[in-house]
């Protein structure tokens, strides 16, 4: 025994001095940072916004979001390889084990997580260039515009007194320490907090590929619209409006559709090529979307029509998504239309006349609908529109007209308009026969691997 | 020491006058992928082994340091000037994407084993390591794992070895703690990397965040105790073993789902603690052992319960503390709906509008509503369920009679549900594709005492979902081997260049006695939780029957 432990430890002193056999557990992670290496100067933290505008490029944010709000609403039924979980979002029944709700869900949570590293990490350079704050406030309206989405789909935010928001965050993710929900106001707060730091900070427009502060105005616009908050959306967006700088609407509205995320009119867009950032949005738009004749019928008469569908063969085909070309290859990728400026001026008619003390603001809320009516060459709404209920009206359809098989944005009209006594939701859709249906169930993986303290919406649980 | 270097290089090439080249307007497609895998072991093992007088012992002590190093490069290209000569990554038109990366991990291990034996009588074994994995944060990093075994040989005892009968009899017991760190790298904490599936933006790569990290990740451990008895009785004509087991894992890692809150939809975890008990019990005997006729068979008999016995928090599913690990879990089924009366009647009472969902007819399978609620959703999910057999086997049997050899090996398992989703995939209509030929038997108004769920696209009430209709009684006994020789002895016509002639015809998989109704209840993939193989059949591709003829010759 004696002589055994002699010999070994002979091995053993000799081991240690030839370090690179056995320094086998000092080791690093290769070609990873880890939280202390990845944010140190403003070159790093750009390539990491750069890695949170990439997740906006996912199938989930171009397709898969767009799709099935457009299919809750009006523009989108599923396509021939769209398959029952397309179609349960057209049916307005969706189950909370739905692969599209937990892809999305968790999709913009990645965002949200990488924008908050983003923000805390950038904070603490200790460097004092305009660059630094104009990272942060980029990162901040990404942020905003992650749980904007997330409140809208899966949380009641028709209902500010609501205790069912979303799971918000201001810190990055540590662990999996499940987060209760915030309450609708909690949530909107967070939400526009990040948005007046994004106004105040991220830099002036220059495209759609990268968040502005004309972005974040307007969002700020539509946000505030949500809420029910009319007086301060109105005002939001007039001063989006004033300060829209560089973004100005197309006079051709087809150009916006060959111009994609080049557009001067496009707030925010991703890009597409042919090779890293190639995506299949035009394909999915035509094989597991595709867009409703009903609404092709209720555009009957509309200019926009012929820009918004095409036809192959006898096959009604969405125009706004077709097949593009990138450094001469012809491809299958396509945008989405996060925010584009056309949009404020209907954010803007409808909360004038929702806010409107009397008939007061009616004049300039028609004016607006008259910017985006007149840019198509239809008839200006004239003076004989002037009660409140028919305004509405105006601003539903041409919300309707201006937006529609594009991002499903008539879905939350649908919902904001019924829970407001300005139409019946059932008379466009059927199936939502109550309260619960506005808004989708939280995906059941959240609900069981948060051991309820995520709790779910009523009517899934 | 030890170097081991792994290296796998794929190249492939799709020629432009693919269908699916020309439809995207691409002249060829490249893609190269380099994996290597290195792993450098410094073991260092000093043995004693000493005897004296009826003693005996043998001891090792060491020490073992592993390295491991992983790295691919991936590299897709495009647009070639010739499909046969010029499709070198150098003639292509343009790279569209690129990869490299790796990962590292490292072993540090200390070990000591003695065994002792008397008279080869009595044995006693001990052991004792330490690891040091980097796959666990800083604190975690350290396992330690002793055991220790004792064995008996009772036939050695004096009052035993003048039993004629009793050939061997050995009495064994173990316990001992293993560890295992079969998990990825780095886990423990925040990475920032490259290379994600979404990370470039306007052209520029963008770097994005890994996983969520889990900074309490550890060792996860297994503690068994084993005890067993081997005899063989009448030299060797009758022979057997029984073994009972009992092992208690703690802190089990498992790949689950956690809060989507988070951004990630899963992560290896320490998921909590699981116990399996169970017997194995073999017996065997030459039945018939002349010089030209023998007969010998075995068969042996094994169960196993596995049990989820702690749930470490974090960890939110079905299972509850208790339940058996192969627990399977679905909604339970109440035959077809027949009439839109009934359907309707359920409607009126959903405070939703809809008892299952609004496009559900006749003809579509009814859930139960466990809770009352008036509508059917995912806390309606119940128990159906075990995938673990009440107990499995093998039975093997051999005859040889002169120059004829026939062995035939059987193989059962009893008592286990399986997952049919190949039923559900293929005989449950979605879109146009292939189906099973008895989906022609569906319900329709014409076929309204049909049992199977009505042909309709998309499949609206998903009939296809997991649920007692798909849920079967999987047991089964099966031929698995069936081998024929013939030996010939070749002395009558060589000297000795070769020594014998085997001509043999055999069979695999040729017969299987079953209830279940899919093509093979043998084949199954882990259930979906994962905790344990099988009871799950995706319709994968079934044991396959072979036949095979052949000769052996030995020179």
């Amino acid at each position: 025994m004696k002589k055994l432990l002699y010999i070994f430890s002979i091995i053993m002193a000799g081991s240690l001095v030839s370090c690179d056999l056995t320094n086998v557990t000092d080791i690093t992670p290769p070609n990873q940072l880890s939280e202390e290496t990845v944010i140190t100067d403003i070159g790093s933290a750009e390539k990491v916004l750069i890695g949170a505008y990439a997740q906006l490029h996912s199938f989930d944010m171009l397709v898969n979001q767009p799709g099935i709000t457009g299919s809750m609403g009006l523009s989108f039924i599923s396509g021939a390889q769209g398959g029952a979980a397309y179609m349960q979002f057209y049916e307005n029944v969706v189950s909370d084990d739905n692969y599209l709700l937990t892809g999305i869900y968790t999709n913009w949570y990645y965002l949200i997580n990488i924008c908050s590293h983003i923000i805390e990490k950038t904070e603490r350079l200790n460097i004092t260039v305009p660059r630094k704050n104009e990272i942060i406030g980029e990162a901040r309206f990404l942020r905003a515009l992650g749980h904007f989405n997330l409140l809208r789909l899966y949380g009641r935010f028709y209902d500010v007194s609501s205790e069912y928001g979303i799971v918000t965050w201001d810190e990055p993710v540590r662990d999996i320490t499940p987060k209760p929900r915030n309450a609708v106001a909690e949530s909107y707060t967070r939400i526009l907090e990040d948005l007046e730091q994004a106004v105040a900070n991220a830099p002036q427009y220059t495209s759609g590929i990268y968040a502005s502060k004309q972005a974040a105005m307007v969002l700020r616009a539509k946000v505030l619209l949500y809420k029910k908050d009319y007086a301060a959306a109105a005002q939001a967006s007039a001063d989006a409006i004033a300060q829209k700088g560089g973004v100005t609407l197309e006079s051709n509205f087809a150009d916006i559709f060959t111009k994609w995320f080049n557009s001067k009119e496009v707030l925010l867009a991703p890009p597409f090529d042919d090779k890293s950032e190639r995506n299949n949005k035009a394909f999915a738009f035509r094989a597991y979307v595709v867009p409703t004749e009903e609404l092709y019928n209720m555009m009957a008469g509309d200019n926009r029509r012929d820009v918004t569908y095409f036809f192959s063969g006898t096959s009604l085909r969405n125009g706004k998504f077709q097949n593009t070309t990138a450094n001469g290859q012809s491809l299958t990728a396509n945008t989405e239309y996060f925010l584009r400026l056309a949009e404020i001026y209907l954010i803007q008619a409808e909360a004038l006349v929702r806010s409107s003390n009397g008939t007061a603001n009616f004049q300039a809320a028609r004016d607006a609908l008259n910017v985006i009516r007149g840019r198509v060459g239809m008839p200006s709404i004239g003076n004989d529109v002037n009660t409140k209920a028919a305004l509405l009206q105006a601003v539903f359809h041409e919300k309707l007209m201006e937006l529609g098989a594009e991002s499903g944005e008539e879905w939350f009209d649908l919902v904001r308009f019924h829970v407001e006594g300005d139409l019946d939701i059932k008379t466009y859709k059927p199936n939502v026969v109550n309260e619960n249906r506005f808004i989708l169930p939280i995906p059941a993986a959240s609900i069981i691997a948060s051991n309820n303290v995520v709790k779910q919406n009523p009517g899934y649980e | 020491m030890s170097y081991n270097q792994a290296r796998n290089i794929t190249e492939s090439y799709t020629p432009s006058y693919d269908p699916f080249e020309t439809r995207n307007k691409r002249k060829g497609s490249r893609k190269d992928i380099d994996y290597t895998f290195n792993s450098m072991i410094f073991d260092n093992t000093a043995t004693l082994n000493k005897f004296f007088d009826r003693h005996f012992v043998n001891a090792v002590a060491g020490a073992s340091f592993t390295s491991d190093k992983r790295n691919f490069e991936n590299i897709e290209s495009v647009n070639f000037p010739d499909d046969f000569v010029l499709n070198n990554l150098g003639s292509a038109g343009s790279i569209q994407k690129y990869s490299t990366g790796g990962s590292v991990s490292g072993l540090e291990s200390y070990f000591f084993r003695a065994n002792y034996n008397y008279d080869s009588k009595y044995y006693f074994t001990f052991t004792a390591r330490a690891d040091k994995s980097t796959k666990f944060g800083p604190n975690n990093q350290w396992g330690y794992f002793p055991s220790a075994a004792v064995a008996w040989r009772a036939s050695h005892e004096p009052f035993l070895s003048e039993l004629n009968w009793l050939s061997d009899l050995k009495v064994r017991m173990s316990v001992g703690k293993t560890g295992s760190a079969n998990l990825g790298d780095f886990l423990y904490s925040t990475f920032f990397s490259t290379g994600a599936t979404n990370s470039f933006h306007n052209g520029q790569n963008g770097v994005t965040l890994n996983s969520v990290p889990n900074p309490s990740i550890r060792w996860e451990t297994t503690t068994q105790a084993d005890f067993g008895i081997d005899f063989s009785l009448f030299e060797n004509k009758l022979r057997g073993a029984f073994d009972i087991y009992k092992k208690y894992t703690r802190d089990l890692l498992l790949n689950v789902t956690i809060p989507n809150e988070t951004g990630s939809s899963s992560q290896i975890m320490n998921v909590g603690d699981i116990s399996n008990k169970g017997w194995e019990f073999v017996i065997g005997g030459d039945l018939i052992d002349k010089s030209n006729l023998r007969l010998t068979s075995d068969i042996n008999f094994s169960a196993n319960r596995a049990k989820l016995e702690k749930l470490n928090e974090g960890w939110g599913t079905n299972l509850k503390e208790g339940d058996p690990l192969g627990t399977i879990y679905g909604y339970q089924t109440a035959g077809l709906f027949r009439t839109a009366d009934e359907i309707s009647g359920l409607n009126a009472k959903s405070p939703n509008g809809y008892y299952q969902v609004a496009k559900t007819a006749p003809g579509d399978l009814k859930f139960v509503d466990q809770n009352a609620d008036g509508y059917i959703s995912s806390s309606d999910i119940v128990n159906l369920g075990s995938v673990e057999p009440k107990f499995f086997g093998g039975w093997n049997n051999t005859l040889r009679y002169k120059e004829f050899e026939a062995s035939v090996l059987f193989y059962f398992a009893y008592g286990q549900l399986l997952h049919n989703a190949a039923k559900g995939n293929m005989e449950i209509y979605n879109s146009d594709k292939n189906y099973y030929r008895s989906i022609l038997n569906a319900w329709s108004p014409e076929n309204p005492n049909s049992n199977q769920p009505r042909i309709i696209r998309t499949d609206p009430n998903n009939n296809a979902r997991s649920s007692g209709y798909l849920i079967q009684d999987g047991s089964f006994f099966k031929l698995k081997n069936l081998h024929l020789a013939y030996y010939i002895n070749p002395k009558k016509w060589t000297k000795n260049q070769v020594s014998q002639i085997k001509v043999y015809v055999s069979a695999s998989n040729l017969f299987i006695l079953t209830g279940y109704d899919g093509v093979d209840p043998e084949v199954s993939t882990s259930t979906s939780a994962g905790l344990m193989p099988g009871g799950y059949d995706s319709g994968a591709y079934p044991s396959t029957r072979t036949m095979s003829f052949g000769f052996n010759i030995s020179f």
